[in-house]
């Protein structure tokens, strides 16, 4: 990208940083918990004489924000558990049909309870344990560089900050300023902070989905020396604030990946830039309309209670092992058909399905 | 006469199928073995094809017609490069 338009991007980026505090006021912080149950439907049985094995992400606790009251499982699989024996102690469910098995099915259910999560920026006590832990997330992994090209974006869009809150912010904005959402992207995109930067250097802007967008911010705020992680998670119901950000009862495409950086004066901070992308995008906005900046502003530290999350998990090692190796992330079922790696995307082969109900507690 | 040429060309690719072994480089995460596998499975002749990711390989099933660049310039469309590890002749 030239200079030039760097500026430009930038000083659209301030527009969204200086937006007036009382727009933030409309959107109202709901304190109650909402009870959700949810059914997953796993059928392999097409796969026929051939060995199938399935991981599925589950939902685990998450401080503040979700609960998980109950996990069942019924089917048809010679082994299954649940595990969370892999790096980033991922929760997982994980089955297993040999050839024999002519039925191949598997039901999940859960319910799990979310409340809207709201990062307190006054608060200022964060234990020792917590600021040793958030370190691991500033190390780079095999999709999440921290050098070479994110290095030098992290610089130009930092510049000589050193306020790590404001580091973070500058570049959640400037994700917003450049980013759009690309319809054509596959699920939840790949999560690529180097290809989306090279988009950007050859076309002036940058097209992408929730891990694409998540997985850069991500990088650019390592790269700053901010602990950041994407999280892999679920719409699981309608959102009060657009319907861009919600779903339906059938939640098997409503995957959905946002963020969370670490402050030591103020734990680990819940944003979602590229849910702001989306808005503009689904509702047609401009980026410096007052909605995109008030959600923009208020997406900053802000998580909605209609949204489960799965892990953090990036470039890691399922268990039991797979044939094909590291996942690159986890927000969707995995499964190998004799050792082959079944598409997701392609529900002939691969028929499952995600059913989420709100209910009362 | 045509007739049976082409039945004696056709019982002969059947009889002497080849199996591949290619080196795949280029691929960056698991989805990617779709890609090539599909590329591989877009050349006339090629039966079945399983490729991993961990392995960077594939394991390719063809014809006695498909050679090495047919599969070599399928997977380069898509952005990966094959190359040979080794080449069997089944026997039957």
């Amino acid at each position: 990208m030239h200079r030039r338009e760097f500026i430009k991007k930038t000083a659209l980026t301030g527009a969204i940083c200086f937006a007036p505090s009382f727009l933030t006021a409309s959107v109202e912080i709901k304190k109650t918990l909402a009870l959700y149950d949810l059914q997953w439907k796993f059928d392999l049985t097409a796969h026929g004489a051939k060995e199938c094995a399935l991981w599925v992400p589950l939902p685990s606790d998450v401080s503040g924000f979700q609960s998980v009251l109950q996990i069942g499982a019924e089917g048809t699989a010679k082994k299954s558990f649940q595990t969370t024996h892999n790096n980033y102690e991922s929760a997982t469910f994980y089955a297993y049909w040999d050839n024999n098995a002519t039925n191949k099915t598997l039901d999940l259910s859960m319910k799990v309870a979310l409340r809207d999560r709201q990062c307190d920026f006054k608060r200022t006590r964060v234990c020792s344990d917590s600021i040793q832990e958030a370190k691991e997330f500033l190390a780079p992994t095999a999709h999440i560089p921290t050098d070479g090209a994110v290095a030098k974006a992290a610089k130009k869009i930092v510049g000589n900050e050193k306020d790590p809150l404001k580091k973070a912010r500058k570049i959640y904005n400037w994700i917003i300023a450049n980013g759009y959402r690309d319809e054509n992207v596959h699920g939840c995109g790949v999560g690529s902070p180097n290809a989306m930067l090279a988009q950007l250097e050859k076309d002036g802007r940058m097209g992408g989905k929730c891990l694409d967008m998540s997985a850069l911010c991500v990088a650019l705020m390592r790269a700053s020396g901010i602990p950041a992680r994407e999280v892999l998670g679920i719409r699981i119901g309608p959102s009060r604030l657009s319907p861009a950000f919600g779903a339906k009862e059938d939640i098997t495409k409503s995957q959905h990946c946002k963020l969370e950086f670490f402050i030591p004066t103020l734990g680990w901070v819940p944003c979602d830039p590229a849910d702001i992308t989306k808005l503009v995008l689904k509702e047609n906005l401009e980026k410096t309309s007052p909605r995109v900046l008030e959600l923009a502003d208020k997406f900053f530290g802000f998580w909605e209670n209609n949204w489960m999350a799965f892990n953090h998990a990036r470039d890691f090692d399922l268990y039991p092992a797979n044939t094909q190796g590291s996942l690159d992330s986890f927000g969707y079922p995995y499964a190998e058909v004799e050792s082959e790696y079944l598409d997701p995307f392609e529900p002939s082969a691969y028929q499952y399905k995600i059913l989420s109900k709100k209910v009362t507690l | 006469m045509g007739r049976i040429t082409l039945g004696l060309l056709l019982l002969a690719s059947l009889a002497y199928p080849k199996e591949w072994s290619l080196h795949i480089s280029g691929m960056h995460c698991i989805a990617c073995t779709l890609a090539v596998k599909k590329a591989l499975l877009s050349v006339h002749g090629v039966q079945e094809a399983k490729v991993n990711f961990k392995n960077e390989s594939a394991l390719v099933n063809t014809e006695d017609t498909v050679n090495l660049k047919m599969m070599q310039d399928a997977v380069a469309q898509t952005g990966y490069t094959a190359t040979l590890a080794t080449q069997n002749t089944k026997s039957n």
